[in-house]
Parts: structure tokens; C-alpha cells; sequence
């Protein structure tokens, strides 16, 4: 047990008699691992910094539009005065849905298969873990690492709107945007946890489970889209909620009610030879009970689906 | 000194018994547990580890109940399993630090004392490669090392040599000798090697279908009762067997040119006259003769019969 060249010159066994902390926080440091693993990915770096770029925009139309003709302005701020900058919160997260999916690609399909494809629950599980702080670590990985890409950005969005608009009334007239803006960029962080971890523990692979969550995202609002369109002849303020009975739906339509705000969509329709006829259509959030229900059904259903899997190891065999 | 002691425990895998009635005390030191495949070896570790709620009975490790306090019970214990894992995307380093951390240790320890155990196992030099590009052998090493970085009072070790190159094989009985001999950590060693116990371990553990058969200390297992003698012969020879019994020995075991008998009260001076005589008589050739050694294998043979 002796080796000459080694940095350490005692080399023999000794036990450890320092602390041990209460088992509380070991969901943490689990967290933090998954956490400190994607972020070290160049890709997961690179996305986070692309997510950022509609709040970007939205900060540079803003900072322009001050010295703007009235009428740029009011195409900016669509919405009433008391919602303005909730509307614009909310169409800068609407514009980062799809990199928040990406990112929640890159952290979650592994949390819990590539342990399975290892056999790293037998390292977790031999240690003194409940099942329950393993599941709550890997899913706050996942959520952390989509929350901190939605929140950060728009919680620079928040601040500068608030430097520059104090004067304006801003806290007056919404006094309840920070606290709002907050919870929504929850809603993907919330769903995309808990479906990766639920489908991630199912799968084999990380690869299997990145293929079917993608899957399960992109058909769900493919169909959900075409059945309402179909039903409603592409009506775009009918059929509300059948437009949000899905994945990418149900996230959207929970931050449009955490923020309660009705958005304005101009709807052009062509007819032979003649102009297109364009029409100013008014888009109420979602059955707010609906919605939260099938939100709480996504995030209870996949945790559930999680646990259900990870069970107590095989720990010799033969 | 007992770390262990499991008093009539039924374990049921839904209407399956896996293991009845079983008593057990497990001494402090290094243990070998024995058995065949379905032994119940797997069970009894489950239990030991407090994965399995008992269907009756009861047991304590280390002062703790397997059934109501399985946090406190792994803090104390270390596992190390017998197929390869990690934790994907890690070094050495990272690994078994995380391991430490998941045990308890504050972040700065379990760094400090992941690079002293690595040393330790002799994985110093490959301590910042990813685990996934190590060796078999290497592997085998860094799960020792992961199960003993929180200093555990005990620790199982489950086919520790598996896959392992003889050279890596002797490093590693060595490394399970140096901590279960004087180091304060106890050791239960789970394989089917048999000269892997007989090197590492004090005491064995004999298990079929769900009982303990056998166990005890190796050296008083291994003793033998009377004097027993084998003796070699230049080719088998029937008449050479009869001859010494016809004198009040005992055959014990017949092998090809290799016998083994029981001869009661007689010293070795007088066996080897006697055996020569034997020879004489029955034109045999002796080739040599010497007293007797069960070895591991005997014991575990006879605890299966």
C-alpha cells in the first residue's frame, strides 16, 4: 500500500470520523450533481444563451420604442394598461417554449435511464436514500436547470422594465408581475420534469427516453391542433381549450392564466383575387380549472410513473 | 462481538418465502458467505441492508433494526455490488466524492477523502479519467472505493473479484485483508470463489435453501477429527486400500492414486511404518503421505450433502 511517487504519502486505510449530515438534503445534492452535469455540456450552454434572445428582443423593442410614433407603440402593447408588461413577459416565454423543451432535452431523459443503463440505482440505493429523495433530487435537476433558463432571463426583463418604467406606473398598475412572472416560467419547468422523469424511468436508455418524450410533445399538438382546426375550421377563437390538449398546450395555457392575460392575434384570410381580409381575434386564456387540472394530472402522473418504477435493487446475484 | 443478528426471519417475495425461520449472528471480522444460487445469500444481504420488510422476525446491524431504521443502518455500511456501476458522466473523483456526499460527508471532506481512498484502492494515477473508460479491473477497484469512503463500520462486498486478472485478483484479497484485519471496518464477503475466502476471511457462513448449514471459524472447520492421512500411490491400487484398513483404519476418500484415511490414535512414525507395510504386502508403490487439510471446498461440500 505503499507507492514512492504518490502525492499522498500515507497510503494505508483510515476510517472517517467527521461529520455525517441528516439525511434532509441529500435530495440536493443529487439536484445539484444533474445540475452541474448539464450545465457542463457546451450544447446546454449554448441553448441556454439562445433561450435568452426573445427577452433580448423584447428588452431592445422596448428601449426603441420610447422615442417611436404612438402607433408602434400601441402594436407593442397591445393588450390594456394593466397587463401590458405581463403580455410582453408572456410572449417572451411563448418565444423561448421551444428552447426550453431543448434544454429540458438536454437534462432530463438521462436523470433516470442512463442510472438504469449503469446500474447507478444500486449505488444510490445502498446509500442512506429514500427512494423519495432520489426522485425529488432528479426532478429538481431537470426543473432547476429549465427554470433557471426561463426565470433568469425574464428576471432581467422584470428588472429593467422596472428601472425604466417606475415613473410610468409600473408596480402600480401590476403589482403582482413578479410574483406571476415567477410561478409561470414554473409551468414548463414543472411539466418537463416531471413527464422526463417519469418516461426517462421507464426507458432503457437515455437516447429511447429522449425519443419518446419528443414524440409524446410533437404528436400531442400536432393532433391537438388539427382535431380543433378540423372541428373549428380554423377558427382561431374557437375550441380554446381542445387547442391546448397537450403538452407544449397545457404549458402555454397555464402561464397565459398565471399571468391572466387575453392575447390579440391578427388572423389574415385570403380569398381569390381580393386582399387578404385581416381580422383582429381576441384569445382568452383556458378553463383556468381545466387547465390546472391537466397540469396537476401531467406533473402528479409522471412523478407517480417515476416512483412506481424505481424500485429496491437486486443486490447480489445467485 | 456480533455486527449482526437476524432471529427467525421470514421473508416472503409476495406468496413466494424466500427465507424462513432464519437465525443468524453475523460476528464482527471478516465472514465469508457461502452458498449456491438460491441459497438465499441475496436475501439475507437485502435484509441486512434493510431493502426487505420482514414477514416475521426480527434482526439488528450495528444496533440497528433492519426493519425500522434502514437510513441510519446504510449510513454505517458500505456496498460493494457485483455487476459494474457508476454514475454516467463522472471521473474517479467526482464519483466517489458524490458517494460521500450522498452518505452524508460535507462536500470539502468527501473531495479530501475520495483522493485518499482512490490512493488507497490504486487508482491514484487514473483518478480524473471518466469511469466509463476504466478496466474491469479498474472497476471492480472504484466500487471498493465508493463503498468505503464514508469510513463504514461494515461492509459487503459481493464477488469482489470477479473479472479481475490474477495479479489484480491478489491485489484485491490483499486490500479486503488490509480493512477487515485491524482497520475497524468488518467485512461479509459474498462469493463463489472459495480460495478467495479461505485467503480473506476468519469465519464462513454456509447457506442452503434459506438455512444456515455450516459456520463457524475456517481454522476450526477445517479440523479434523482424529488423524487423518492422504496418501499418494504411484498408480490405484485396491489392494493397498484394503490393506490398510484391515489394519483398523478408516477409508475416508478414494481419488485416482489418492487416498485418504482416518487412522485413530496412531503417531506419525508408526502410520508411515504401518502404510509402508501396506505397501509390501499389496505390491503398491508409495509416493508420499502426509497429514490430512480439509479445505474450504470439503467443508462446503459435506454442508451440501
Amino acid at each position: 500500500m505503499t507507492n514512492p511517487s504518490s502525492p499522498i504519502a500515507d497510503l494505508s486505510y483510515r476510517g472517517y470520523d467527521g461529520p455525517l449530515r441528516v439525511q434532509s438534503v441529500r435530495w440536493w445534492v443529487i439536484a445539484l450533481a444533474g445540475l452541474k452535469l448539464a450545465v457542463a455540456k457546451k450544447g446546454f450552454r449554448t441553448v441556454a444563451v439562445v433561450a435568452c434572445l426573445p427577452h433580448l428582443a423584447s428588452a431592445v423593442m422596448l428601449y426603441f420604442s420610447a422615442s417611436a410614433p404612438s402607433g408602434l407603440q400601441a402594436a407593442l402593447f397591445s393588450g390594456p394598461e394593466s397587463s401590458r408588461y405581463a403580455t410582453l413577459l408572456f410572449k417572451a416565454l411563448e418565444g423561448q417554449l421551444l428552447w426550453l423543451f431543448v434544454i429540458a432535452m438536454m437534462a432530463g431523459p438521462g436523470s433516470i435511464a442512463a442510472d438504469t443503463q449503469a446500474n447507478a440505482l444500486l449505488v444510490y440505493l445502498s446509500k442512506p436514500l429514500t427512494k423519495t429523495d432520489y426522485l425529488l433530487g432528479k426532478w429538481m435537476s431537470v426543473f432547476l436547470a429549465v427554470y433557471a433558463v426561463a426565470a433568469g432571463p425574464a428576471l432581467a426583463l422584470y428588472l429593467y422594465c422596472l428601472f425604466s418604467y417606475y415613473d410610468d406606473g409600473f408596480l402600480k398598475n401590476e403589482p403582482w408581475l413578479l410574483v406571476r412572472m415567477l410561478v409561470a416560467c414554473a409551468a414548463p419547468a414543472s411539466v418537463h420534469a416531471s413527464l422526463l422523469v417519469g418516461v426517462s424511468a421507464w426507458s432503457k436508455s437515455p437516447r429511447m427516453a429522449g425519443a419518446v418524450y419528443a414524440g409524446l410533445v410533437f404528436v400531442s399538438f400536432f393532433i391537438a391542433n388539427v382535431y380543433a382546426d378540423i372541428r373549428f375550421r380554423g377558427q382561431r377563437d374557437q375550441g380554446i381549450v381542445y387547442r391546448h390538449l397537450s403538452v407544449g398546450g397545457v404549458i402555454k395555457g397555464s402561464a397565459q392564466n398565471v399571468y391572466d392575460i387575453t392575447l390579440t392575434e391578427l388572423v389574415g384570410r385570403r380569398r381569390r383575387r381580393e386582399l387578404p381580409n385581416i381580422t383582429q381575434v381576441q384569445l382568452p386564456p383556458p378553463n383556468r380549472r381545466l387547465l390546472f387540472g391537466m397540469w396537476a394530472t401531467l406533473v402528479v402522473g409522471g412523478t407517480l410513473a417515476a416512483r412506481a418504477r424505481i424500485r429496491a435493487v437486486e443486490v447480489v446475484s445467485g | 462481538m456480533t455486527v449482526a443478528t437476524i432471529e427467525n426471519l421470514t421473508i416472503r417475495y409476495g406468496r413466494k418465502v424466500a427465507v424462513r425461520d432464519l437465525s443468524v449472528t453475523v460476528p464482527a471480522g471478516c465472514v465469508g458467505l457461502l452458498g449456491p444460487n438460491g441459497a438465499g445469500k441475496t436475501t439475507l444481504l437485502k435484509a441486512l441492508l434493510g431493502f426487505l420488510r420482514p414477514a416475521r422476525g426480527r434482526g439488528t446491524v450495528l444496533g440497528c433494526d433492519i426493519a425500522r431504521e434502514g437510513l441510519r443502518l446504510r449510513q454505517r455500511i458500505g456496498l460493494m455490488p457485483e455487476i459494474d456501476c457508476h454514475i454516467p458522466g463522472m471521473n474517479a473523483v467526482s464519483f466517489v466524492g458524490y458517494a460521500g456526499e450522498l452518505c452524508g460527508m460535507p462536500p470539502a471532506a468527501a473531495l479530501q477523502r475520495a483522493h485518499e481512498v482512490l490512493e488507497y484502492v490504486g487508482l491514484g494515477e487514473a483518478r480524473y479519467r471518466n469511469i466509463e473508460t476504466y478496466s474491469t479491473g479498474m472497476k471492480q477497484r472504484i466500487k471498493l472505493a465508493q463503498a468505503l469512503v464514508h469510513g463504514p463500520q461494515l461492509v459487503f462486498l459481493d464477488e469482489p473479484t470477479n473479472g479481475l486478472d490474477p495479479a489484480g485478483r491478489d491485489e484485491m484479497l490483499a486490500l479486503i485483508r488490509d480493512i477487515s484485519h485491524g482497520k475497524g471496518v468488518n467485512v461479509v464477503v459474498s462469493s463463489h470463489l472459495l480460495p478467495d475466502i479461505e485467503r480473506t476471511c476468519d469465519q464462513v457462513i454456509v447457506m442452503q435453501r434459506g438455512q444456515i448449514v455450516r459456520q463457524g471459524q475456517v481454522a476450526e472447520l477445517r479440523a479434523l477429527t482424529g488423524t487423518q492421512f492422504d496418501v499418494e500411490l504411484r498408480v490405484a491400487a485396491p489392494a493397498f486400500a484394503a490393506a490398510v484398513q484391515a489394519r483398523g483404519a478408516t477409508l475416508v476418500r478414494e481419488m485416482g492414486n489418492q487416498y485418504r484415511f482416518t487412522l485413530n490414535g496412531n503417531s506419525a512414525t508408526e502410520v508411515g511404518r504401518m502404510l509402508f507395510e501396506c505397501a509390501r504386502v499389496s505390491g503398491a508403490q508409495v509416493r508420499g503421505f502426509r497429514p490430512a487439510v480439509r479445505s474450504l471446498e470439503d467443508i462446503f461440500l459435506e454442508a451440501m450433502e
